[in-house]
């Protein structure tokens, strides 16, 4: 039991085959749902699961919707972000999370390792994506 | 042979979380200037230096602006609670702004 952070290798293929967009009007809806230490989730992982899902107050199976920012590119770099994402009002406890796409059929994208549980109590929950440029977006392709 | 190469990266994510009520509105100022205003360490110092005080000019003006909305907010939530016949709740929420 494991989380290990990766960009899903069927990600890559799926990339390749366009079945992700990452932009924000009309395409993909994508999902963060968080995870407790329990569970497993690295390159490997192909889809969304519940099994050791967290769950809490203010924590819904299935996670939070992402908002999309639209891709663009910086030099030879191209790369995409999404708006960070907040459970208020929750107490939950979560080790990692898994980036999912709801358009395809919950297709895993990438697996985020927070490197230590994380909790909150009866307060906000906030995943802080990186700064969206060629060197921290959350996916970039060089 | 033809050969092209790329790479595929993923970003660092972090994780903010608090206890007994939200995040105060301190730190949604300073997400809000993160994520509107970036530099490189390796920038040319001019150009670093007056990036960041722009960074710092859009915190305390985004600051100001989130308290003023939380205040106008919770002024709109005082006098629905008056108007539904509850004025000690609204009390108590009047009393939240003098802490």
């Amino acid at each position: 039991m494991a989380i290990t952070q990766a960009l899903c290798t069927s990600f890559k293929q799926e990339l390749l085959e366009a079945l992700h967009d990452f932009n924000l009007s009309a395409g993909s809806t994508f999902k963060i749902a968080l995870f407790t230490s329990s569970a497993t989730l690295d390159a490997s992982t192909t889809a969304y699961s519940a099994t050791n899902e967290a769950s809490g107050t203010g924590y819904s199976a299935g996670g939070n919707t992402l908002t999309n920012v639209d891709p663009t590119t910086s030099g030879t770099t191209a790369f995409t972000d999404f708006a960070d994402s907040t459970w208020s009002s929750s107490t939950i406890t979560a080790r990692g999370a898994l980036i999912y796409n709801t358009s395809a059929s919950n297709a895993a994208v990438c697996v985020l390792d927070f490197g230590s549980d994380k909790s909150s109590s009866s307060g906000d929950f906030t995943v802080q994506f990186p700064t969206a440029d060629a060197s921290n977006a959350i996916i970039r392709i060089a | 042979m033809i050969l092209i190469e790329a790479s595929i990266g993923i970003g660092k994510v972090d994780v903010l979380t608090s206890s007994d009520g939200g995040l105060p509105t301190v730190e949604w100022a300073k997400r809000l200037a993160d994520k509107v205003v970036s530099v490189s360490d390796t920038a040319p110092p001019p150009i670093r230096d007056q990036a960041q005080a722009f960074k710092l000019a859009v915190q305390r003006a985004s600051l100001h602006y989130m308290q003023e909305a939380v205040r106008a907010e919770r002024d709109r939530i005082i006098v629905m609670l008056e108007k539904e016949g509850l004025p000690e709740v609204a009390a108590a929420v009047r009393d939240m702004e003098k802490k």
